[in-house]
């Protein structure tokens, strides 16, 4: 035994090998910081819109009536200077009251005050740039429409934009009826980006599925956007 | 993970260094049963752990949080693969993180960040439970850990170890080699050098993927020591690199309340099926960077008495990468934090005062800079900012008959000055300095009146002034369902902390045990703020979120830990150690949030009479329950604590021999039954559960050239 386990050989041998093994890994995980490192560092933030900063300060919501001119439209905006920090955003005005029986286009409109004035609708091109990965869902207990199942709502909502084959809602006719109390009037703007694999989750039917669940959290992706505002119908 | 519970063993009494000649026999089961050993083993009279020699090897592989879990008085704050130790309650930025002397600065104020160390660096690691802000500073406050690192070689030769370890649950591997090194022609000149990387994919619990909580790690170092005559020098290079994949499900339920809710409700998290296990770190992750460069200098006054001088520059890069649009590139936030700092300490060690009498005395001064420059595309959460640090500390152990009495006194004053903006890159700042002092004591007595018996007692306080992030944070932390506001009025927060300990050795078997209690004033809480019962929420244009606050409280900590170990049969040994704490908000009558529960550990290792080719060979079954949180506040938490659980475990080990080179092997099955479980110290709880099964092995090889 003792010749065959020769002290030294054995020493060396040990040794080439292992330093061999973990050459492997480093080899591979120097690659990675390599790429990873190149693009990460020293971008000045807001330099490009690739690379801007995921921040929404402001949703709008212009519902403009069917013939009316500007001076018809109603307008109202969610607004959070402070983004994610700890102050709370508003509503402006905290009730909006359409007016019966009117066919409106409501178009969305996203924005982030804090860059500079020219800047601030990146955040509007960039998710209609990938609008084959974004949605928007309009639920709550006066809407009617594919992402809900309230038959007798004063307001019926329908998707007027398509990605090329899908909705994707910075454009929708809004109807309304009768009229009606102000109440929750959610816009929910889902994320939809590809799994792992690949697979695409930006699927025909999501709506549809929102209104037979009930529970935004059953939909594939993440949240952008979520603000319940409060319309009524007079 | 469980690995480490057959280090549990030696860990049973505190510092317990067993030098026993094998061929002595019977008088060898006597020097076993030493409770204390060698008296410059332990650094203090206060409770603590030393996790060495073998008890370490059989948790090599391991990160530093899961090696120190299965310590008594220490669990673990895990989220997937990060684990953030908690001694007596207290983790973060309550307890100080040393390495080779070095306090370790980094961004450790987030739940889910990990201490940014390479465990393979430590050949021995020292948990000091309880204040203890005379000796390691004001971080200090909850305790210490220690790494302390091989030592260079004194006599010509090289010697080595080197490492690999594997594991089914996640498919993960870490190898690493660890040499030193002196020669002949040069014997002044010593040096070591160290080299470890790990990857690991997704983590699996029984019902699903723990999605992205793959891990990659590359960690070197390498030291040069010159000794002459009466003084050496040395200088040391150590960096760590990691990405770290963070739970996807746990970023997307936290986006908004409705969605955490929904998490919340589900048994397994959304979308799991899609899911696989895989080696790509996707985003939500962490990236981290830490660089230590360190230059010490050690000249020998006379006998017993040295002047040291360390100077080192440390520099911790956090980049955190959020689950953002596919055009999105870089990280959300950035963090670069720059620490220079600089310790200058005399110590006497065992100087006879008269027959019955020695002193061993330290005295010291520190200082230290730092510069903290927060980045990225994201709105940042917490400052950029500059502080200061400085300290002078003495401290005393008198060693008379059986008594070892220690006294110590510590000042240090701390300046910060931040730059407070609204935290959009192109926001106005304005500057504004704040400074506190920071003053702790201790007092502390032990007796040892046979070598079989010890009691101790020691009362220690420390002083903390806030950290950066208690102060100014506003807005998300990642892995939170909510807002953080900080508070930058907060004051310093002082603890005094007492603690009792007993530990006795008989022929077969120990028996140690450490009660505490700890009055923290001023204590900077972390919680949800709460207005009429209900969680106060702020609209942000993802939703309502709830909103958490730093804010000071009086709080109030007690528990102890206990264990006994008894030779059953010959070679049969049975382990079994209980730990309990008990944390109060006194000034709202409340429990504190992330007190760990009440935790058995019960471990049966069978030593297998074999010698000739194999030696230490072992079997061992170990069982682990952890009770549920019944002390928890409702109104501060958004779920229940989860169930108790019960996790059992196997191991197997073995040593051969050739020549001078020595292999160990070993074989473990982690919760072997499968078992699903959530932990009440893990932010993951409210989205998934824990690993299920996994089986590893490891192989250790210590050779000399």
């Amino acid at each position: 035994m003792n010749r065959f386990f020769r002290r030294k050989d054995l020493a060396r041998l040990g040794a080439t090998a292992l330093v061999g093994l973990f050459l492997l890994p480093l080899t591979a995980c120097g690659d990675d910081d390599d790429d990873d490192n190149g693009d990460d560092s020293g971008n000045p933030p807001g330099a490009d819109v690739d690379e801007g900063p995921e921040i929404f300060t402001t949703l709008e919501l212009t519902f403009s009536p069917t013939g009316g001119t500007a001076a018809d439209d109603i307008i109202t905006t969610f607004q959070d200077d402070d983004g994610d920090g700890v102050m709370s955003g508003m509503i402006t005005p905290e009730m909006t009251m359409l007016a019966t029986s009117t066919t409106y286009n409501l178009s969305i409109r996203l924005a982030n005050t804090t860059l500079p004035a020219d800047d601030q609708g990146e955040p509007q091109e960039e998710v209609m740039e990938e609008d084959d990965e974004h949605q928007f869902f309009f639920f709550g207990e006066q809407i009617n429409g594919p992402a809900t199942d309230n038959m007798d709502a004063p307001i019926t909502h329908e998707y007027a934009d398509t990605d090329g084959a899908l909705p994707v809602g910075f454009d929708n006719t809004i109807t309304t009826d009768e009229a009606a109390d102000a109440g929750d009037f959610t816009v929910l703007l889902r994320h939809l980006p590809p799994a792992d694999d690949g697979t695409v989750i930006k699927v025909a039917g999501l709506a549809e599925d929102l209104a037979a669940s009930g529970d935004p959290a059953d939909l594939p992706g993440e949240t952008d956007i979520s603000v319940t505002f409060s319309v009524g119908v007079e | 993970m469980m690995l480490a519970w057959v280090l549990l063993a030696a860990l049973t009494s505190s510092t317990d260094e067993i030098e026993c000649d094998e061929t002595s026999g019977v008088g060898c089961e006597a020097e076993v049963v030493v409770v204390q050993g060698e008296k410059q083993e332990r650094e203090n009279v206060q409770a603590e752990t030393l996790l060495h020699g073998e008890e370490l090897q059989a948790a090599r592989g391991e990160t530093l949080g899961e090696m120190l879990q299965y310590v008594p008085g220490v669990s673990a704050i895990r989220t997937g693969s990060i684990y953030v130790p908690i001694i007596h309650g207290m983790f973060a930025n309550r307890v100080a993180l040393y390495n080779d002397g070095v306090r370790h600065a980094s961004q450790n104020w987030g739940l889910d960040h990990a201490p940014e160390v390479d465990p393979f660096a430590a050949e021995s690691i020292r948990i000091v439970k309880g204040a203890a802000g005379v000796r390691y500073g004001p971080e200090a406050i909850g305790g210490a850990i220690l790494l302390e690192p091989n030592e260079y070689l004194d006599v010509p030769g090289i010697e080595g170890s080197s490492y690999v370890r594997g594991e089914t649950n996640g498919w993960g591997g870490v190898g690493a080699l660890v040499l030193r090194g002196n020669h002949a022609e040069l014997p002044q000149l010593a040096w070591k050098a160290r080299i470890s990387a790990k990857r690991a994919a997704d983590l699996r619990a029984p019902e699903n993927i723990i999605d992205n909580t793959d891990v990659q790690e590359l960690n070197g170092g390498a030291g040069l020591r010159w000794t002459q005559d009466t003084w050496s020098a040395e200088i040391d290079f150590e960096r760590f690199t990691s990405t770290i994949g963070t739970f996807t499900g746990a970023q997307s339920a936290t986006a908004s309340l409705d969605e955490f809710e929904s998490a919340l409700e589900r048994d397994v998290p959304r979308d799991t099926d899609i899911y696989n296990v895989e080696y790509d770190i996707q985003r939500p992750r962490q990236e981290l960077v830490h660089t230590t460069i360190k230059g010490r200098a050690a000249l020998q006054l006379a006998e017993s008495q040295e002047l040291r001088a360390t100077l080192a520059y440390q520099s911790d890069d956090r980049d955190e990468f959020a689950l953002v649009r596919d055009t999105i590139q870089g990280p959300q936030q950035t963090f670069a934090l720059e620490t220079t700092s600089a310790e200058l300490l005399y110590r006497a060690e065992r100087l006879t005062l008269n027959d019955s009498t020695a002193l061993t005395l330290n005295l010291g001064t520190t200082g230290m800079v730092q510069d903290n420059l927060t980045g990225g595309t994201d709105r940042e959460t917490i400052p950029s900012y500059d502080a200061w640090e400085a300290g002078v500390f003495g401290y005393a152990e008198i060693d008379w008959r059986d008594f070892v009495f220690e006294f110590g006194g510590r000042f240090d004053r701390r300046e910060i000055t931040a730059q407070l903006g609204t935290g959009f890159s192109n926001s106005e700042t304005s500057e504004e300095t704040f400074n506190f002092n920071a003053p702790s004591i201790t007092l502390g007595a032990a007796w040892r009146p046979t070598t079989q018996f010890e009691l101790h007692a020691d009362l220690s306080s420390a002083t903390r002034p806030p950290s950066a992030i208690e102060q100014f944070t506003d807005g998300r932390i990642p892995g939170l369902p909510g807002l953080v506001l900080g508070d930058p009025e907060s004051t310093t927060e002082t603890a005094w902390n007492l603690s009792v300990g007993a530990a006795y050795g008989w022929s077969w078997g120990r028996f140690q045990a450490t009660a505490f209690g700890s009055q923290v004033d001023d204590f900077i809480y972390f919680a949800p703020l709460v207005e009429n019962g209900e969680p106060l929420v702020s609209l942000t244009i993802r939703g309502a979120l709830p909103v958490f606050a730093y804010r000071q409280i009086d709080a109030r900590l007690f528990g102890g830990e206990a264990s006994l170990t008894i030779d059953v049969l010959p070679g049969v040994e049975w382990m079994s150690s209980a730990s309990y704490i008990d944390g109060r908000n006194v000034s709202d009558d409340e429990f504190l949030l992330f007190m760990p529960p009440p935790r058995f550990q019960n471990t049966l290792t069978w030593r297998l009479p074999w010698s000739g080719v194999f030696f230490d060979s072992f079997i061992s079954a170990q069982s682990v329950v952890v009770l549920e949180q019944t002390n928890f506040e409702p109104s501060t938490d958004f779920a229940p604590p989860p169930d108790g659980y019960h996790l059992l475990g196997f191991a197997a080990g073995t040593s051969t021999e050739f020549g001078e080179q020595q292999l160990d092997l070993g074989l473990a099955v982690n919760n072997a039954t499968n078992a699903r479980y959530r932990t009440y110290t893990s932010l993951q709880r409210y989205y998934t559960d824990e690993p299920g099964i996994s089986a590893l092995f490891k192989a250790a090889l210590h050779f000399s050239l």
